[in-house]
């Protein structure tokens, strides 16, 4: 029973500050008539500034995350997927020592494909695997201009698979890389790591950048908290020209790579014995090859053609898989016409995968050719000084569906220091080549499920076969964002999200009808409690243990689950002083799963096995989904800089229990230590995941890869500008 | 009973949320916090009133500005002149990036802090067109830049590099003359 007075109380708060507002504008009048001299007397006291991309986060309608190229520095990061562990939202966790989880706002398991991945415009997702291979995502850190994060649908503008956000690598433009530049740093895991860059320039006002990267790490730990010896190396080199001609820009951007990776997998052999395989080779080599031309026209129009040639061999234990993939995109933009800024684009991508040595996975069609094309078309009306609302949409057809992904978002300024954001869309994530034809067989375990008491006679080693479902259709999403972002002092800023995710159509393990070569039947008992009925479950010869069954569950893909999804993150930054700069984010986030099919009573009797596997199935998929991401996490940033160029910078990081693959909530301690000399010469010691036991990141039970700890760990970085 | 008491714990949880984002708001609505958007209003101020004491070789009725690269204290700013009068002249101030025509379309450019690679570009696509260069980057009036806004203590000062004015033959009162410096 709430007082009126507190309401009444509100209501005048809220018109006096609309007063206050209103008079600031005046005072900016004011300036604009005082003469020059009077100007000129004006004191203004020096004072920090917030850093300036701050400015292009602070006014998009999107919840953005800029990943600077000093925050890299100064996190500390040693890769790609490293860089974004800072970002809230994100889901960053190294499962060994080449293989990361990436994910925003959940999902952070085998179908972790919602995410899109670009590195100076070229995607590198893989249709094959339904994901990014990150340990072959890589640069010479000190090269990258920014890595800007979007959480949330980004369909639109950037493409296939931004359901639940969009990661653009930004590397700098060769006219900014002059020079050379050299490191090289050692440490407990990262065995050894050189770079070299030269920047130049030619003739005809073309500029250059070369550089060759080459690193050998190692050093996971086992479950007995010894050291593996799956040391991995990767070698790269590259060529960026830019190319700037007035109104004409032309960049090229290249790069090739040859590596050896040992990634742990986990397999059942002949004799169904669990092996961790870490020693067997795993060949890597590509390169790709990125061009782009911008003009500008002299009607204030301007048109964008990009186009891209990626080559991947990449010969893993489990498939030897040759992807090839070309890509060409046309973007033009209009002039602004009053109040309306119209973007449009089209765009066509080849995608050719061969495959060979399947063991552990096969793909029923080979090679796979996938075709896709695309079209997209956004206005931005400016309806007011303050608001903005942008209405966009973005058509695929890839041969077979259409899929129309909409989107509408609004910003408005509540003052000249502070946005309030909306966003409806509609994000279509279309199946990959794993999910539709890929059989694995002997990786995955089934964990002592409720299913496998259903039936007596039944070992305790059951393992699961998934199928692929050439019918499955695409899984969507309906999301609903707001934010509000503001610089509520000079020095104080807060960037604040909240969202609520609509997911229908999303990927379940269900029950496969159908038997697979060499399955044998087998006449099971159910238990008494259900039923003692006898129903027929495919089992594949591989006999008994003890006088138990050994099943092989199989299993397939269906389009089964719904999930509500919601959360926040949120950004605040602060710099006390002049050399102190402090940043502390949390995020939040909550998934509900539920199986499409009707519950069923399961204590009546006349259901048949099959019909209660289904559920169990269904709860089981729901218990994943809803037990593989933490709920809370949060990082405190501190950077402090001090005299004579040395920097101490401090990192504090918490992320709740995940359930599902049984790891525990953990802290995490970073800390950094830099000193430069005559702006040329930089060492840095950092040490990472301090004060904190040996610990896994996290688990995957169903994409056969062996999860390894991660502990703590230092390393030695020499950088030499000249 | 239990209804009640979940509805009484949602108003007090909205309340407060409200309370939070009254006293954000006000926050932002009441202080002048910017020292370095502060001294952003002074230096668009001058560069408002500088522009008056300039005379552009046959231009009488409209100026461009053209503001060089992203957002910016000074680019916010400076957008405010947008269709003010400038002794008969109006002014129209628009961003434009780093490559578009900027020496056909526009008779000042501002340019910002992040372009400082590309002052020396830039200057050389303007070269001898009547376009007043400005910028708050040190050194831009000795790289060839003309207007140059720098501080000084605790106050704003400004620089012009009167050779390139007068190749450019654009106009400078002397009474500017004699403030700069």
């Amino acid at each position: 029973m709430l007082a009126k007075t507190p309401y009444i109380l509100i209501a005048s708060l809220l018109l006096s500050t609309h007063v206050v507002a209103a008079s600031n504008d005046t005072a900016d009048e004011d300036l604009f008539e005082l003469s020059l001299e009077k100007l000129m007397e004006i004191e203004i006291p020096d004072v920090t500034s917030v850093s300036r991309t701050k400015q292009s986060v602070m006014e998009t309608a999107a919840s953005v995350y800029v990943i600077t190229e000093d925050d890299i520095k100064r996190n500390g990061a040693t890769s790609i997927a490293e860089a974004l562990k800072v970002v809230p939202g994100m889901q960053v966790y190294k499962i060994n020592s080449d293989t990361w989880s990436v994910s925003a706002r959940g999902f952070n398991y085998v179908f972790a494909n919602k995410l899109l991945v670009l590195i100076d415009g070229k995607s590198v997702y893989s249709q094959l695997f339904s994901g990014v291979n990150w340990s072959i995502q890589d640069y010479v850190l000190e090269d990258i201009a920014r890595i800007e994060v979007i959480r949330g649908p980004g369909a639109v503008l950037w493409g296939a698979n931004a359901v639940n956000g969009v990661i653009n690598i930004i590397t700098k433009s060769a006219i900014d890389t002059q020079g050379d530049f050299a490191s090289f740093s050692f440490g407990s895991d990262n065995k050894a790591t050189v770079q070299y860059r030269h920047g130049g320039k030619f003739e005809n006002d073309t500029f250059y950048r070369i550089y060759a990267k080459g690193f050998e790490r190692g050093g996971s730990i086992d479950e007995n908290n010894n050291f593996n010896v799956d040391n991995w190396y990767i070698n790269r080199v590259g060529l960026r020209l830019d190319r700037d001609a007035g109104n004409r820009k032309f960049t090229l951007n290249s790069n090739v790579f040859q590596g050896r990776t040992h990634t742990p997998i986990t397999i059942y052999n002949d004799d169904l014995k669990q092996m961790d395989v870490t020693d067997k080779n795993r060949d890597m080599q590509g390169g790709y090859l990125i061009g782009s031309y911008k003009e500008y026209f002299q009607n204030g129009n301007n048109v964008l053609v990009k186009a891209y040639l990626d080559y991947l061999n990449d010969d893993d234990l489990r498939v030897n898989q040759e992807a090839t993939t070309a890509d060409i995109e046309i973007q033009y933009d209009i002039a602004p016409y009053g109040k309306h800024h119209v973007i449009w684009g089209a765009g066509y991508q080849l995608s050719n995968y061969k495959l060979a040595n399947m063991a552990y996975i096969t793909v029923k069609q080979n090679p796979i050719v996938r075709h896709l094309f695309s079209a997209y078309v956004q206005d931005s009306i400016d309806i007011t000084d303050k608001f903005n609302f942008i209405v966009s949409s973005r058509l695929e057809y890839n041969t077979k569906d259409i899929e129309i992904q909409p989107n509408a978002r609004f910003s408005y300024k509540l003052t000249d220091n502070s946005t309030f954001w909306g966003s409806v869309s509609r994000a279509v994530k279309v199946q990959g080549i794993s999910e539709k034809y890929a059989t694995s067989r002997d990786m995955i375990q089934i964990s002592k499920d409720k299913m496998y008491d259903l039936f007596k006679g039944v070992d305790e080693l059951s393992l699961m076969v998934v199928t692929g479902n050439p019918d499955l259709k695409s899984e969507k999403l309906l999301s609903f964002e707001t934010g509000y972002k503001a610089f509520l002092t000079e020095n104080f800023s807060i960037v604040a999200s909240a969202f609520f995710n609509r997911y229908s159509d999303l990927l379940a393990y269900v029950n496969s009808n159908e038997p697979l070569h060499q399955s044998e039947l087998a006449n099971l008992e159910t238990k008494q409690e259900y039923g003692g009925k006898i129903q027929p479950f495919y089992l594949y010869h591989r006999g008994q243990r003890n006088g138990n069954y050994i099943i092989e569950a199989i299993t397939t893909l269906d389009n089964k689950i719904k999930a509500d999804a919601f959360g926040t993150e949120i950004t605040l930054d602060w710099a006390p002083t002049d050399i102190w700069k402090l940043q502390l984010s949390y995020s939040y986030f909550n998934i509900n799963a539920k199986g499409n099919i009707k519950l069923v009573d399961k204590d009546k009797l006349g259901i048949t096995t099959t019909e209660i596997s289904d559920i169990l199935f269904m709860e089981g998929n729901s218990d994943i989904l809803e037990a593989i991401s933490a709920k809370h996490a949060a990082t405190l940033m501190s950077r402090l800089q001090l005299p004579k160029d040395w920097e101490l910078d401090v990192q504090a990081r918490y992320i709740d229990k995940i359930k599902n693959a049984g790891i525990d909530a953990r802290y995490a301690f970073d800390f950094r230590i830099s000193k430069t000399f005559a702006d040329s010469l930089n060492i840095e010691f950092i040490g990472k995941d301090l004060f904190t036991a040996s610990h896994y990141e996290f688990k995957d039970e169903f994409s056969g890869l062996a999860p390894y700890k991660v502990g703590c760990s230092w390393l030695l970085n020499l950088r030499y500008y000249y | 009973m239990k209804t009640s008491i979940i509805k009484q714990t949602i108003l007090k949880v909205f309340c407060m949320f409200l309370l939070l984002f009254i006293i954000i708001k006000s926050f932002a609505a009441s202080t002048n916090f910017a020292p370095k958007i502060q001294e952003a209003k002074v230096k668009a101020a001058m560069i408002y009133q500088i522009i008056k004491m300039i005379n552009w070789p046959d231009k009488k009725t409209n100026l461009s500005i053209c503001i060089i690269g992203e957002e910016s204290y000074l680019g916010n700013e400076l957008l405010k002149m947008n269709r003010k009068i400038s002794e008969g002249r109006q002014l129209s101030i628009i961003r434009r990036s780093l490559d578009s025509p900027i020496e056909r379309l526009c008779d000042a450019i501002v340019i910002q802090d992040e372009s400082i690679n590309h002052v020396k570009a830039i200057l050389k696509k303007i070269n001898y067109n009547p376009i007043l260069s400005i910028s708050d980057i040190s050194d831009f009036a000795k790289q060839g830049g003309i207007l140059e806004l720098y501080k000084k203590g605790d106050q704003i000062k400004f620089l012009i590099n009167e050779d390139i004015a007068k190749q450019t033959n654009l106009h400078m009162d002397s009474k500017l003359i004699k403030l700069a410096k």
